[in-house]
């Protein structure tokens, strides 16, 4: 199984620190959710993970190695960066068969996948008439498409309706009962608290804390994540504006 | 890299992209013969010979060229237009790798579509030449060598415009570039170095000798337009991967 580790990890965008020092590691076999508010430097995270943007300094590893180096990508980490990642002209189908060709994946895995993510009906229909979560669902079967122990997920329930939240949660947790490592980022808490074993906590590009959801609500006293969350993150967020004025 | 060619060649299949460029330059092609037999002879238009099977071989392949060369600038361009760049750089992560596979791929397309060419065109203007009585010689007037050349220069196209489209990561900037440069840069350039046969060292010029029968005093042979060519291939080329490196998407 894939570990994943970042290593004091940080991004500047010229004065901008969108990420500042990260050293985490999620348990492997567990799901992990990555939390913060928009701008914390969750994606820059994930896509410095997947060698989509380069560190300023530090380092994000796959098994020890950065994402560019490893053998047979797909088949380690699957990853949903965006879900607009897709040819308006291409089907649903194709868009994954061109992944599948390219990664030497078998053809038959793109219809598996398909199904599982429940988009075999609207398989041969151009992804330029996909409506946002079928786009999502999409982009979750092309994560899928090298069957890889580890999963990445980058706001996937960002954009569907609440059937579709219902069915991805259930597609997570079915993933982490066949014993697979799952990292998903999420700015909507109360969503992510019902699915996630671990939570990250980032705010500002800095770490604020990584613990068990459990042990984290026992030791804070708080009567759910988002409390707990609003907690620590708020002393960061004065002590920023301390700083600033 | 196999397999990177066979997903790049699905990509180019699964949009209309490539159908179309090549249904108009297959209809171009058989078009053209038809039109300079029907026009042959008439208001000062001269009369069919042995050699015009190597006109009509000729006179498609700026158009093909051109088409080819489109196919390349939106194949690359358009990863980063429709954002389809995400998922190639997780599937290869080694960026030169995939430009590599997007290079041979629009040069064996440009080679195969300079085929086509070659043969709608010949068996178009053979039709033509038959039903006008003039001889068929399709190994003389240097239709061998054409027949080559014209294909080998399309896939040079080819790779120039997957290097404009990864250099310039934009469409519409990589079109309004090849137009401007095509169109304004190089018949200016001449004009304002006084250097009238700079012309010849500028890519259109450049394609034109490469295909050229015969040479008059201050052009290029053929063989030095096609190195001309490769040169500006392998510029554009080298320039995409040092900027790769330092780039993010």
């Amino acid at each position: 199984m894939a570990r994943i580790e970042f290593h004091n990890l940080s991004k500047r965008y010229g004065p901008v620190s969108a990420v500042d020092g990260l050293t985490f590691s999620p348990t492997p076999g567990r799901i992990t959710g990555f939390v913060g508010a928009n701008g914390a430097g969750k994606s820059t995270t994930i896509r410095m993970l997947l060698g989509l943007t380069r560190p300023s300094s530090g380092a994000a590893t796959i098994d020890g190695r950065p994402y560019a180096e490893l053998r047979d990508p797909l088949r380690s980490i699957g990853a949903m960066v965006d879900p607009n990642v897709f040819h308006p002209r291409r089907t649903g189908r194709d868009a994954l068969r061109v992944i599948a060709r390219a990664a030497e994946i078998p053809a038959p895995r793109v219809d598996h996948v398909l199904a599982a993510v429940g988009l075999t009906n609207a398989a041969r229909r151009r992804t330029g008439g996909y409506s946002t979560g079928m786009r999502q669902r999409l982009a979750l079967a092309a994560a899928l498409l090298g069957d890889p122990d580890t999963l990445v997920l980058d706001e996937p329930a960002n954009g569907l309706d609440p059937e579709g939240v219902h069915w991805l949660r259930g597609l997570i947790k079915s993933l982490a009962v066949e014993g697979r490592t799952v990292f998903v980022s999420s700015h909507l808490l109360a969503e992510l608290a019902q699915t996630i074993d671990d939570v990250v906590i980032i705010a500002h590009g800095r770490l604020i804390t990584h613990a068990p959801v459990a042990d984290l609500i026992a030791r804070a006293n708080g009567p759910s994540l988002e409390q707990v969350y609003l907690e620590l993150t708020q002393s960061l967020t004065d002590s920023r504006i301390k700083e600033t004025s | 890299m196999r397999s990177l060619i066979a997903a790049e060649l699905l990509k180019l299949r699964t949009t209309r992209m490539l159908a179309v460029c090549v249904g108009v330059v297959v209809l171009f092609a058989a078009a053209l013969p038809i039109f300079s037999g029907a026009a042959a002879g008439h208001r000062g238009e001269p009369a069919l010979a042995a050699s015009s099977l190597a006109d009509f071989l000729h006179a498609p392949a700026q158009l093909t060229g051109a088409a080819v060369l489109l196919i390349g600038l939106l194949a690359a361009a358009g990863e980063f237009h429709h954002r389809t760049i995400f998922s190639a750089r997780l599937e290869e992560p080694r960026t030169t790798r995939l430009l590599a596979a997007k290079l041979i791929t629009l040069a064996a397309v440009g080679v195969v579509v300079g085929f086509a060419m070659d043969v709608v065109a010949a068996v178009t203007g053979a039709i033509v030449l038959a039903r006008h009585h003039v001889a068929i010689e399709p190994l003389a007037h240097g239709v061998p060598r054409l027949a080559v050349v014209l294909p080998a220069v399309i896939a040079l196209q080819g790779i120039l415009g997957v290097a404009i489209g990864a250099l310039l990561r934009n469409t519409a900037a990589a079109v309004g570039a090849t137009l401007v440069w095509a169109f304004i840069i190089e018949g200016i350039m001449p004009i304002v170095t006084n250097q009238p046969h700079l012309t010849n060292w500028l890519p259109s010029g450049a394609i034109r000798e490469v295909t050229s029968s015969h040479t008059p005093a201050g052009q290029l042979v053929p063989v030095a337009a096609a190195a001309v060519l490769l040169a500006y291939a392998a510029v554009l080329v080298t320039a995409t991967v040092m900027l790769d490196r330092s780039r993010e998407i």
